[in-house]
């Protein structure tokens, strides 16, 4: 039963992350995507939201384990999970 | 409903019925707003409202129709401590009436 | 149909309307009979402070709104160690009993719900 969590703001990562379980996938939005700019755990399922990357011009700058995300692969990642949980701050 | 009586102090309240300023509250006031309610408080009712008047103090809260009948059940025992007794007293929506005439605001999330 | 809600409550009692909106939603929850937890964390754990008096700056004192949520049902209580380490709070501080969830307990807490919500 696994969980989305999703972040729409850096300083939430670091409440995020402890709480992932191995099943579960983080999905960072927003300013949350600042959050892909340093080195991440290679073992966590973690997607950026590719229009919020590409507006704050972090395209070329993010950390090599994460992946992009489509608006239409965040809602494939919705559907997806048992629980969506949003990390706020 | 009775007609309100022109006697006795009078404080503004909302379209409802519950006082704008909390503050304003006393027991005369109380008679008036039960007045308008059609109830006559006798020492049973007053029991409640000082319950209700004691468990806002407490918790910032008007209370919904569980948490006041658990608080009537704890506080003042089982006969007391039921819906039935409470519709008796406060007839159709005890938390809300109940708490107009306390002087509590509105409980929210009442359904 | 009752389902499984945890509320994870991480925001500061004052300072925003937040945390009394969150309650506020607790409470519904509870009204409508649903089996509700509640998860402090951070400064959310800030919200569960003895002594407080929202009146001070004219608000609602939210401490005082937490201690009645057992008389509506809403008993399950937890609380982030790590947080209430780092911060320097223990449970005497608190105005509710709580369970102590290290980020393991935590996790098995969030997968074991229907809805998990801030």
């Amino acid at each position: 039963m696994a969980t989305l969590h999703l972040v729409n703001k850096a300083a939430a990562w670091a409440d995020c992350e402890p709480l992932l379980g191995p099943e579960d996938t983080a999905l960072l939005i927003e300013d949350g995507v600042y959050a892909a700019l340093q080195a991440l755990p290679a073992d966590i399922q973690l997607h950026v939201l590719a229009p919020d990357v590409e507006a704050r011009g972090l395209a070329e700058r993010l950390a090599p384990s994460v992946r992009l995300a489509s608006f239409e692969d965040f809602v494939r990642l919705v559907v997806g999970h048992a629980r969506v949980l949003s990390w706020t701050c | 409903m009775l007609t309100p009586s022109t006697k006795g102090p009078v404080a503004p309240t909302d379209k409802e019925g519950y006082l704008l300023d909390l503050a304003d509250w006393s027991p005369e006031v109380a008679e008036r707003i039960a007045q308008r309610e059609g109830i006559a408080l006798t020492d049973e009712h007053w029991r409640i409202i000082r319950l209700l008047r004691d468990f806002y103090a407490a918790h910032d809260l008007s209370p919904t129709m569980r948490p006041l009948v658990r608080r009537v059940y704890t506080e003042l025992g089982p006969e007391a401590g039921t819906s039935l007794h409470l519709l008796k007293l406060f007839p159709g929506n005890p938390a809300k009436i109940a708490a107009k005439i306390a002087g509590l605001p509105r409980p929210t999330n009442c359904l | 149909m009752s389902k499984k809600i945890l509320f994870l409550l991480n925001r500061a009692p004052y300072g925003s309307s937040y945390a009394l909106e969150a309650l506020e939603s607790v409470l519904v929850a509870a009204a409508f009979e649903q089996r509700v937890s509640l998860l402090f964390k951070g400064t959310g754990l800030h919200q569960l402070l003895t002594g407080q008096d929202g009146a001070a700056i004219g608000q609602r004192t939210v401490g005082k709104v937490l201690s009645a949520l057992p008389g509506y049902g809403v008993e399950r209580c937890f609380a982030c160690r790590p947080s209430a380490e780092r911060l320097g709070l223990a449970e005497r501080d608190f105005c509710l009993p709580v369970k102590w969830l290290d980020y393991e307990g935590q996790r098995r807490l969030i997968d074991d719900q229907d809805i998990v919500t801030g």
